[in-house]
Formats: structure tokens, C-alpha cells, sequence
């Protein structure tokens, strides 16, 4: 089959897409409410679609549309109604107790960008990457690290698996742009993991919320052995 | 003499044998009563298999090598018979015929009062383990490469763990592995530095490349690998500081086990550290061979003082084998310092001294742990103190012990003798090869330093078999001992006719050994002369003639009584109890072991620094005591001193970083994203 | 012929053994201002008790009877290795100065053992304290061996005899191997050999239980031990008027046997000026003057490198 758009314009939408998740996962870090934390998520997830969507257009395999699926579906609804769900079985809305205030997690959330930028760099000059999408690679380094900072920063346990899923949207971002669609086994492999982790910590989160109604994971301290 | 010519292959026959001892273990778990020697008995014909093909290979004088297979990225698993090879092959096989057969026996019988034998699962895990063990350290002298080493490496420290901790239900034994397992891989870890380090340098893991590569290593990676391996081996060896864990260890295990540990398994890492120095680290600086003698010297003084003060049979005999690691390492530094300067035929004197002793030692350690054995099966306790009589109640086991105790006593015409004697010369030798006085020094100390752990060797082993077997029986348990089973005592009777034929039939192990001391120092003049009639070196040099000996001994010794004979005719001789000063004799006048030791741990109390503590009851006045209570430790000083503080110093340091781990997630995220961002800013 | 000087040498150690013992304790006598038994005396005192039964303790085992016998025999084996009237008998090639001292540690295995056989606390006492004290000295002597082996590059006892080594590390040897003979024999300083108290008994203590016959040959061989460190430091020290090698001839051993007789008679009247001028030293006071002569030894390796030949 040939393509239905040509590889020019899969790599201008996959480069946009990029920087959408930058931004998404940047703001995601600091944002408090979380019914907007997870819409932000799903958004990613969007991201994520147009990127991958992209890419089948362009190489028109049935990886690349399996991708585009996984995608959409596990990560633009599916794992944000899940959390919808847990949400909605919350006492609380607001991630109240953070660790350091917004003033100063900005500034830091915004630092690892050039970090990834800098820290890329010197793999992709004079490669030939699959899409030629500048942005994606570094925005995927930054989507990792931003997804370990929001793990880091936040109390709630919502927020790690948000943190978690941002993670590896990045990872999955990278693949897609630099594998023109994906290793299939590699990213069903990953993705599936990721569901069943989804799945594991929602099941965690129920039994936790019997004792810690507001799922904060600092006064889990005390329960260790 | 030649041998016998076998294809390649056969190498690895051995150790089949013993994986097949380790199957026959499995499968008689659930079997019948009459499978359990099964096991046993095929390990003694694979330990008997590897005797005739290390022999032979020692015979041929050819290396023989087996292509293994390939893992990946160019790592290959292969096999190479050499003649240092064939010896150590030799050294592994041969306690192993003993142990296994006194393992029949041993394993029937119970050890603890109270306690039955060993049920057959725990027995099939014995034998099973104690199989494959052997194959291990069978494959670890024939490995090829440093792959190779190291697995059987770690498969020799794994099985032999399993073998000390049992069912892990005896807290002591518990406490003995996990310190043994600790120290092993500690040793593991310098070893693999130094290996790596070599591969590194040669560009391949092969033993052959890397020594092909010696001459090239830079000054300092040869110092650094040397070192390493010294910390490595020297640890598996025993060398004192590093041996904490061997007198915890060697007595944990089931006796004809101990037998192999302090007899065969502490020389693989002589095999190691010869290997290292002698071909692939190449010759290196004077340094080396001083370090070595300095170790050695240290080890064999303290090892014999510590297993001087020791009331445990095993744990003294544990400690008496640091002490002859530790005369091994005097000779192998004696060995390299000559060797590394450019004395290669005084060298190969030295090595000849080492592997003759390190063999005469597998020899009578095995024996001697064998005897504890049976002692300790016959009567319920390896404590000295309530031993006694034991001469009278297993005599044969008693002969056998006896033995083994004037060999390792170094007493002429016995094996011990022929080792140290050939040290004794190899010092002479060193001290020659150099006209300064710093080196003539060095090797008179070291003669001083070996005649004082000969002579408190002779010592310690009065002691081990006066106390234990003569006189009277200190305890209900040894006054009922009885003989112990026959294949026990096959075991050990196969050893002592050993230690006999090592001892007068010296000239033929040197003759085994030539190939091995040639290929060591390489292009070298060919090794000592040797007369037909005994070890020699040249006319009016000093020699030895064993055979000599023990007839003139036969002669000399009738003369005296033949002389009497003459003169007075027969005399009578009348049984009498004997005189105490008019007292009835009581078990309780006898010598006890802490009393004979008495007069040695206080003239070397500088170094052993015994507690003392005295408590004296007198409730109502100084004058009418009621009792007196007498405490006195050895706590060695190694511990007292290195290792409390070592540790005192871990646990203050775990303590301070603790925080560290709060279980706060967040907290162990925040070290992941830490590390993740120094790595990206200097991977650039 | 070089044969035959074995069987002599035996017989020469085995009759002359009792007569030194002699000249030393007459000497003593004398010295302390007594008559003294008579230089022929331990003769009758050895040949009464070879004469006599013996009684054996009951709880003892083989080890008691036959301990005598390797006891005896190690100790002449060691005395007829060294070179007395000949500088070479057939012996001479094994005579190994290393070789003699493991022979001393032979007998002294066995005797130890039977000390502690007896099952009574002398014996017991005597074992410890005797493989304490050659614990002790062994260290001295195989310095002292190695300070004359190590310039010639040979421990046997035929180089060794006079070896061409520095007067200083002669001396200081001398030294070291004549306090290393009064350990062995057990004299005063450090022990008294004419007492047989607990107080004093690193040998005697051993043999207490012993009597009759093998009481005779345990007294004979002790005697030849003495006569074997005598004509040892004779022969190292002062090795003048030995027989040549290969010299048979009646006139040459004649003289070798009447310089070997006045060596070990002055070396024995030298035991005897020390013993009676000496106070015997606390038995855990020994090892100072053992580690002296350690240090001895330790100086006499120095000194044959350091100062010219």
C-alpha cells in the first residue's frame, strides 16, 4: 500500500505532537486538581494517537496502525477512565500535600528540558533517524524525566501512576518516531505491562484507601516492616 | 616410565563420574535402604579414575587440550590438561578415594548424642553435594580459560556452603557458612579484578593468549593484579588475616567433607595463585616473592599457637591447616622472589619443596580429619578435654591417627619430613642465590620461623593424640567408644599407607612432579639432581635418603636392646598400677589438653593474649574460700583487634545512612531521577 | 672401610656416652668441694638397670613399650651422622644437620607420648614442658645451622665441620648452640638433671614411671644425646685432628680418637663450670635466655655476611 501522506508531513505531525507532550507532561507535574491531571494525561494520550496515527499514514504497515490503536485506546481512554474511577472513589480532589511548592518545582520541572535537549544532542547529529522529527527524541528523554519528577514530588498516589504513564508515553514516543511505527512485540510487551501495572495499583489503591482514605503515600511509612 | 597415553577426552571422565554420583544422590532419595552407598561408591571410582589420568598425564608430559563450546561474543568454555594441571588433579583425586569410602560408613553411623544418622534425604543431599563438589574442583584445574575458573569457581564455594550450613537447623553451623559464604565471594571479587584485568590486557579469556600477553602488562596492572590475587586466593587459602572463616568452617561440616575442604579445596587456590605468578602475570618485582614469605611466615606462627590452645579437635585441626597454608606460602614466595630474579633453577628447587608439601598435606590433613571423625562418631564429643583412652577402645583408628600426627609432626622417615626438608633447603638456597646479608636475614628467619611451627607442630599433635587416645578415658562417653565401621577405617587406613609411601618413596613423587616444576619455570635448567637412593642436590650438599633412614632407624634402634640381651639375658616385666605418690589413681590426676598447652600460652601470651578471669567465693571471710571459679579465653587477636572493628565500623556506618532508607518511595524515586540526570550530564 | 666406621662410631657413642656423663657429674663433685661418685659410675648405674624387671603401669598402652625403643633408636641414629673421629664414614653423604634435628624431634614424640601414657600428672607435666622448652630452642639451633650452611651453601654435618666462616658468627654460634645444649640435655640453667622433683622435671618427668630395662636405655640414650651435642659442637667448633676423608689409616684415626676424647672431656668440664656457677633460672624465666640465644643465632647469620671472612 502506499502511503496515504507523504514521510515530510508524518515528521512536521509527529515533531508537533512532540512538543504537545513536552508541554502536557510539564504542566502535568505542578498541576494540583486532579481531574486535570488526568485529563492532561489523557491528552498525552491524544498526542501520542496523532503521532502514531502519523506514522501509519506514512508506512501504511499494520504495526504502525496496531500502535496507532494502542495508543488511542489504552492510553487516551482507557487508563485515564480507569483513573477516572479511582478518582471518583477518592475522598479527596485536590492534591493538597506536596513536597515542594509549585513556586520552586517549576523552575526545576522546566530545567530537565534542555537538559534532554543537550543530553540528545549528541546522539542524532549526522544520524539518519527514521522520521526526521528533531524534537521528538528530546522531548521523550524529557517525558522520562518528567514522569520520575512527578513521582518524586507528589504524594498521592494517583499522581505516581500519572507520573508512571508519563514515563513511558515517552518511551513510546521515542519508539514511534525513531522506528518509522513500531517493534511490535517490543511496545505490546511494554504497553501490556504498563496496563497490568495500572491494573496492580488500582488494586493496591483500593486496599490502601480502606486505612488511608486520601491515598497518601507518605503515611505509608508506617506500615513497612 | 611413561604413561599410559590417553586420548584427550579422558580428562573430563572424572567428572562425569562424579556429576553421575551426584544423579545416583537424587534418585536414591526415595529409594531403599540398601541404595545408599551407590552414590559413595561411584565417586570413589571417578576420584580413582582421575588418579590414573592425572598420573598418567603427570607421566606423558604433554598438555592436552579439549575444545569446549563457545558461549558468546568469542567466549569459550575449554579444557586444558597440563602438567600443573595433573598434579592439582591428583591432589583432588586421591583424598577423595579415602573420604568417599569413610563417607559410607561415616554417614551410617550417629555423630551427636542423642541424634540419629543421617536420614536418607539428608544423606542423598550429602553425597550428592559432597559429588559435586569434586567435579568443581576437578573442573577448576582443568578450565581453560578465566570463564571456565570462575564458574567452577563459584559452583566449588556454592556446593561446599551447602555441605557446612546441613539443614541450616545448628545455629553455630548457620553462623560458620554465612561467614564462610561472605569471606568466599569477598575473595571472588579481587579474583575476578585481577582475571579481568588480565583479560582486558590480553584481549581474550583464554589462559594461553594471557600468558602470551604477560610480558607486555605495564608495571603497575601486573602490582595491582599480584595484589588482588593474593587478597583473592589468599583468602580461599587461609592466610591469616583473612582465614576467619576457615575455623568456623572446617569443623562445620560433616568429617570426610572437612577432610576435603583443609585437605584439597584451600590448595585450589594455590593452583590460583600459581598460575597467577608463574605464568599469567609473568615474572614480576622482588616484592612479590617478600610479601609472600612475610604472609606465610605469619600464618603458619599463629595458626599453630591458635590450634595450640584449641579444645575442639576439628577447629584445632582447622587451625593447623592455616598453619600449613602458611608454610606453603613461604615456600611459593621463596619460589617467586627467586624466580623474579631471574633464578629459575633455584626456583624450581623451591616449587619442587612446595608441591611436594602441599601433596604430603592433603594427605595427612585428610587423614587426620578422618580420625576426628571417627572420634567424634565413636563417642559423641570433639572436645579434647573429654577425651582419653581411645588407644585401648579403636585401636586401629588409634594407629591410624598416629600416623597422621608424626607426619604432620614433620618426624623422619614419614611424609612431612620430605616437604619440609626440601624447604629447609629451598631457604638455604635463597639465602645463597644472593650474597647480601638482607636476603641471607630473611631466609634465616624464615628457617627459625619454620623450625618454631615444626616444633610447636610436634607440640600440638602430642597433645591431640596423648590427650585423646592415651591414658585413661576422661568421660562415660569415650570410656564407651568402640571401633568404628570397616569402611571408615579403610578410609583412613588408605591414607596412612599414603602418608608411609609419600614418606620413603620420595624420589618417585619427585619424579612425577619434574614436568610440573619445568613447565612452571619455563625455559629453565633442568631440576635437582636426584640420586636413586633419595632426595639430593650434590655430593657433600645436603641430602636425604629416606629409605636410609627408616632401615637405619630398624638397625640402630635394635642394637641398644641386643647389647642388653647379651650382657643381662631376659628380663622380666611385671603390670602394676602406677605411682602417685601413694595416691589410687583417678582419671581426674591425668594432663589435661588446657594444661599441656599451659607453659606455651604463657610464654606467647604477647601474642595470644588469653582472658583471664578468677572468682573466688569466700561468702563469709577471706580465709574460708568456698569455691574458686577459673575463666580463661583465647579470643585470637586478629578478631579482637581487625575484624571487631571492621565490623563496629560497617555497622556505625549502615547506621548513618540509614535515613537513607526510610521506605519513603518518593525518597527512593528521588535517587533514581538523581542519578538518572548526573548520568545524562556526564555520559556527554 | 668407610663402611665400617658406621658400626665403630656406633659403638664409639654408645660406650663414651656414660663416661662423659661421668666427667661431668665428677667434675660438679669436685667443684662443689664433694668427692663425687666416680667418672665410672652411670657404667654400673646403667648396667644395673639393664639388669633389672621392669613394672609397667597398667593403664598404660603399647605406646609405653615402645617408646624406648624409637626413642633409642632416633638418638643414635642422630649421633652417628655426625663426623667424630673421621671427617667421612659411609653415612656421610645423608648426614643432614636437618636430618639430625628431626631425629631429636622423633624421640622426643615418642617419649612425650608415653609421659602422657602413664596416665599420671608427672608424665604429663614433663611432655608439656619438654615440647615447650624444644619449642623454644629448635628456632636457635636451625639459626645457628644456618648461620655456618648458608656461606657454604650445604647443611651437611661433614661441610659444616669446620666451615670457613667468620670468626664472629663462630663465636656468636658457639654461643647459641652451647645454651641450645643445655636445653636439650636439661641442665642447669634450665633444669637440674641430678633432682628428680616435679620443680625439675622436664625430662625426668617423662620417664618417671619407667624402670628396670627400659628405664636403662631410656639413661643410655639421653647420655648419647648429650655426647651427640657435645661432639656436634665439637665438630663445628673445633674440628682439629679429625681423619681426613678416605684416610684409614690406624695412626690417622688414632689421633681422630684422641682429639674427639679430649674435645667432648673439656666440652663436659665446660657443662660442669656452668652448671655449678649457675643458678637455675625460674622454669618460666627459661625462655629469656632461650630467646638470647636466638638472638645469637639471628647475629651469627649477620655476621658471616657482614664482617669479611
Amino acid at each position: 500500500m502506499e502511503e496515504i501522506i507523504s514521510f515530510e508531513t508524518a515528521s512536521k505531525a509527529i515533531d508537533l505532537a512532540a512538543l504537545g507532550l513536552l508541554a502536557l507532561a510539564l504542566f502535568g507535574s505542578i498541576v494540583r486538581r486532579l481531574d486535570t491531571a488526568i485529563l492532561l494525561l489523557a491528552l498525552q494520550g491524544v498526542m501520542l494517537g496523532i503521532a502514531s496515527g502519523a506514522a501509519a499514514l506514512a508506512e501504511m504497515q499494520w504495526r504502525s496502525w496496531a500502535a496507532f490503536i494502542v495508543a488511542i485506546g489504552v492510553k487516551a481512554i482507557v487508563i485515564p477512565l480507569a483513573l477516572y474511577f479511582v478518582l471518583s472513589r477518592l475522598s479527596i480532589t485536590h492534591d493538597l500535600e506536596t513536597t515542594i511548592s509549585t513556586k520552586v518545582a517549576f523552575p526545576i520541572a522546566a530545567l530537565m528540558i534542555p537538559l534532554s535537549y543537550s543530553a540528545i544532542r549528541p546522539f542524532t547529529e549526522g544520524e539518519v533517524r527514521a522520521f526526521d522529527a528533531p524534537n521528538a527524541l528530546p522531548a521523550a528523554m524529557a517525558l522520562l524525566l518528567l514522569g520520575l519528577f512527578t513521582m518524586v514530588i507528589r504524594k498521592n498516589a494517583l499522581t505516581q501512576v500519572i507520573g508512571l504513564v508519563t514515563m513511558e508515553n515517552g518511551i513510546y514516543l521515542a519508539a514511534v518516531a525513531a522506528t518509522r511505527g513500531l517493534p511490535f512485540t517490543v511496545e505490546f510487551g511494554v504497553a501490556v505491562d504498563v496496563l497490568t501495572g495500572v491494573g496492580v495499583m488500582g488494586l493496591l489503591m483500593h486496599e490502601i484507601r480502606r486505612h488511608n482514605p486520601a491515598l497518601n503515600m507518605d503515611r505509608m511509612k508506617g506500615s513497612i516492616g | 616410565m611413561s604413561g599410559l597415553s590417553l586420548p584427550a577426552w579422558t580428562m573430563l571422565l572424572p567428572i562425569f563420574g562424579y556429576l553421575a554420583a551426584v544423579v545416583a544422590a537424587i534418585l536414591s532419595v526415595n529409594g531403599k535402604n540398601a541404595l545408599r552407598p551407590v552414590s559413595s561408591l561411584i565417586t570413589t571410582a571417578s576420584a580413582l579414575i582421575g588418579v590414573v589420568v592425572a598420573v598418567s598425564a603427570l607421566l606423558d608430559n604433554e598438555t592436552q587440550t579439549l575444545r569446549g563450546w563457545e558461549l558468546f561474543n568469542g567466549i569459550q568454555i575449554g579444557f586444558r590438561l597440563d602438567s600443573l594441571a595433573a598434579f592439582f588433579l591428583l591432589v583432588i583425586s586421591f583424598p577423595a578415594i579415602a573420604a568417599a569410602i569413610y563417607g559410607i560408613g561415616y554417614l551410617d553411623s550417629a555423630h551427636e548424642p542423642g541424634h540419629a544418622a543421617a536420614q536418607l534425604p539428608q544423606r542423598a543431599g550429602i553425597d550428592g553435594a559432597a559429588g559435586a563438589f569434586l567435579a568443581s574442583m576437578s573442573l577448576l584445574v582443568l578450565a581453560d580459560g578465566i570463564f571456565g575458573f570462575l564458574i567452577a569457581w563459584e559452583a566449588m564455594s556454592l556446593t561446599s556452603f551447602f555441605l557446612v550450613i546441613g539443614d541450616g537447623a545448628n545455629t553455630a553451623r548457620r553462623s560458620a557458612a554465612y561467614t564462610y559464604v561472605v569471606m568466599t565471594h569477598i575473595a571472588t571479587g579481587f579474583i575476578l579484578f585481577a582475571f579481568l584485568g588480565l583479560a582486558q590486557h590480553a584481549g581474550s579469556f583464554n589462559f594461553t593468549q594471557i600468558a602470551g600477553a604477560a610480558g607486555s602488562l605495564g608495571a603497575w596492572q601486573r602490582d595491582a593484579t599480584f595484589f588482588c590475587a593474593l587478597l583473592g586466593f589468599g583468602t580461599k587459602a587461609g592466610l591469616i588475616p583473612l582465614h576467619i572463616w576457615l575455623p568456623k568452617a572446617h569443623p562445620a561440616a560433616p568429617s570426610h567433607i572437612s577432610a576435603l575442604m583443609s585437605g584439597v579445596m584451600v590448595k585450589t587456590a594455590i593452583y590460583g595463585l600459581i598460575r597467577i605468578i608463574f605464568e599469567l602475570a609473568g615474572p614480576g618485582p622482588r616484592w612479590w616473592g617478600t610479601v609472600l614469605i612475610l604472609a606465610g611466615i605469619v600464618s603458619a606462627v599463629m595458626g599453630i599457637l591458635y590450634s595450640l590452645m584449641e579444645r575442639d579437635l576439628k577447629r584445632g585441626l582447622a587451625y593447623s591447616t592455616v598453619e600449613h597454608l602458611g608454610i606453603i606460602t613461604l615456600g611459593l614466595g621463596i619460589a617467586t622472589l627467586l624466580f623474579n630474579d631471574d633464578r629459575p633453577e633455584l626456583a624450581a628447587f623451591a616449587l619442587f619443596a612446595v608441591l611436594i608439601h602441599l601433596l604430603n598435606h592433603a594427605a595427612f590433613k585428610s587423614l587426620l580429619f578422618l580420625g576426628a571423625g571417627a572420634v567424634q562418631t565413636a563417642t559423641g564429643t570433639r572436645d579434647l578435654e573429654r577425651l582419653g583412652g581411645l588407644i585401648k577402645r579403636m585401636p586401629r583408628t588409634a594407629i591410624f591417627v598416629l600416623i597422621g600426627a608424626a607426619s604432620i609432626s614433620a618426624l623422619p622417615p614419614l611424609n612431612g619430613f620430605a616437604g619440609e626438608w626440601l624447604l629447609f633447603q629451598s631457604l638455604l638456597k635463597l639465602g645463597g642465590s644472593d650474597d647480601t646479608a638482607p636476603i641471607a636475614t630473611l631466609a634465616g628467619i624464615g628457617a627459625a620461623a619454620l623450625a618454631l611451627t615444626g616444633a610447636l607442630a610436634v607440640a600440638c599433635f602430642i597433645r591431640l593424640f596423648g590427650i585423646g587416645f592415651l591414658a585413661q578415658p576422661r568421660t562415660d562417653e569415650a570410656a564407651d567408644a568402640h571401633e568404628v565401621s570397616k569402611s571408615m577405617q579403610f578410609g583412613m587406613g588408605l591414607l596412612a599407607t599414603c602418608c608411609l609411601f609419600f614418606g620413603i618413596g620420595v624420589t618417585f613423587l619427585l619424579r612425577l612432579i619434574e614436568p610440573v616444576v619445568a613447565q612452571l619455570s619455563a625455559d629453565s635448567a633442568p631440576p635437582p639432581v636426584l640420586f636413586a637412593r633419595g632426595v639430593s642436590t650434590d655430593s657433600l650438599q645436603g641430602s636425604y635418603a629416606p629409605l636410609f633412614v627408616a632401615l637405619g632407624l630398624v638397625v640402630v634402634g635394635i642394637l641398644p636392646w641386643a647389647i642388653a640381651r647379651g650382657l643381662f639375658g631376659k628380663v622380666g616385666r611385671r603390670i602394676a598400677p602406677p605411682w602417685v605418690c601413694g595416691f589410687r589413681i583417678e582419671t581426674g590426676m591425668q594432663y589435661t589438653a588446657t594444661a599441656f598447652s599451659k607453659p606455651l600460652r604463657l610464654m606467647f601470651q604477647f601474642v595470644i593474649r588469653p582472658d583471664r578471669t578468677v572468682v573466688i567465693d569466700h561468702p563469709d571471710s577471706p580465709y574460708f574460700v568456698t569455691g574458686v571459679h577459673y575463666d580463661e579465653t583465647v579470643r585470637p587477636i586478629y578478631e579482637r583487634y581487625i575484624y571487631d572493628n571492621l565490623v563496629r565500623g560497617l555497622f556505625g556506618f549502615s547506621r548513618l545512612i540509614r535515613p537513607m532508607q526510610g521506605g519513603s518511595i518518593r525518597a527512593y524515586l528521588g535517587y533514581v531521577l538523581v542519578t538518572l540526570i548526573l548520568v545524562i550530564v556526564l555520559a556527554r | 672401610m668407610d663402611t665400617l666406621l658406621v658400626p665403630v662410631q656406633i659403638l664409639l657413642m654408645l660406650f663414651f656416652a656414660p663416661l662423659v656423663q661421668g666427667v661431668i657429674k665428677t667434675s660438679k663433685a669436685r667443684w662443689q668441694m664433694r668427692h663425687g661418685p666416680g667418672v665410672l659410675q652411670p657404667y654400673r648405674d646403667i648396667a644395673k638397670l639393664l639388669s633389672r624387671e621392669s613394672v609397667q603401669s597398667d593403664k598404660a598402652s603399647w605406646i609405653f613399650t615402645l617408646a624406648p625403643v624409637v626413642y633409642a633408636a632416633a638418638l643414635m641414629s642422630a649421633a652417628v651422622l655426625i663426623p667424630t673421629i673421621s671427617e667421612r664414614s659411609a653415612v656421610t653423604g645423608i648426614a643432614d644437620a636437618i636430618l639430625f634435628v628431626a631425629l631429636l624431634a622423633l624421640g622426643r614424640f615418642a617419649l612425650a607420648l608415653a609421659g602422657l601414657d602413664t596416665a599420671s600428672n608427672f608424665g604429663g607435666m614433663g611432655s608439656s614442658r619438654e615440647v615447650t622448652f624444644s619449642a623454644l630452642i629448635e628456632p636457635a639451633i636451625m639459626l645457628v645451622i644456618f648461620a655456618i650452611a648458608l656461606p657454604i651453601g650445604s647443611t651437611n654435618l661433614t661441610a659444616m665441620a669446620g666451615a670457613d666462616i667468620a670468626a664472629v658468627a663462630k663465636i656468636l654460634a658457639f654461643g647459641a648452640l652451647l645454651i641450645a645444649t643445655i636445653t636439650e640435655t636439661g641442665r642447669v640453667p634450665i633444669d637440674n638433671p641430678d633432682t628428680h622433683l616435679e620443680l625439675t622435671m622436664i625430662h625426668e618427668g617423662m620417664i618417671l614411671e619407667y624402670s628396670g630395662r627400659p628405664l636403662g636405655i631410656l639413661h643410655w640414650a639421653t647420655q648419647v644425646k648429650q655426647l651427640a651435642f657435645l661432639s656436634l659442637l665439637a665438630a663445628i667448633f673445633i674440628p682439629w685432628g679429625m681423619a681426613d676423608a678416605g684416610d684409614h689409616s690406624i695412626s690417622a684415626l688414632g689421633v681422630g680418637l684422641g682429639a674427639f676424647t679430649i674435645k667432648v672431656v673439656v666440652l663436659g668440664l665446660l657443662l660442669g663450670v656452668i652448671e655449678t656457677s649457675v643458678a637455675k633460672l625460674r622454669i618460666f624465666k627459661a625462655p629469656d635466655l632461650i630467646g638470647f640465644a636466638s638472638v645469637l643465632g639471628v647475629l651469627a647469620v649477620l655476621a658471616s655476611y657482614v664482617v669479611e671472612r
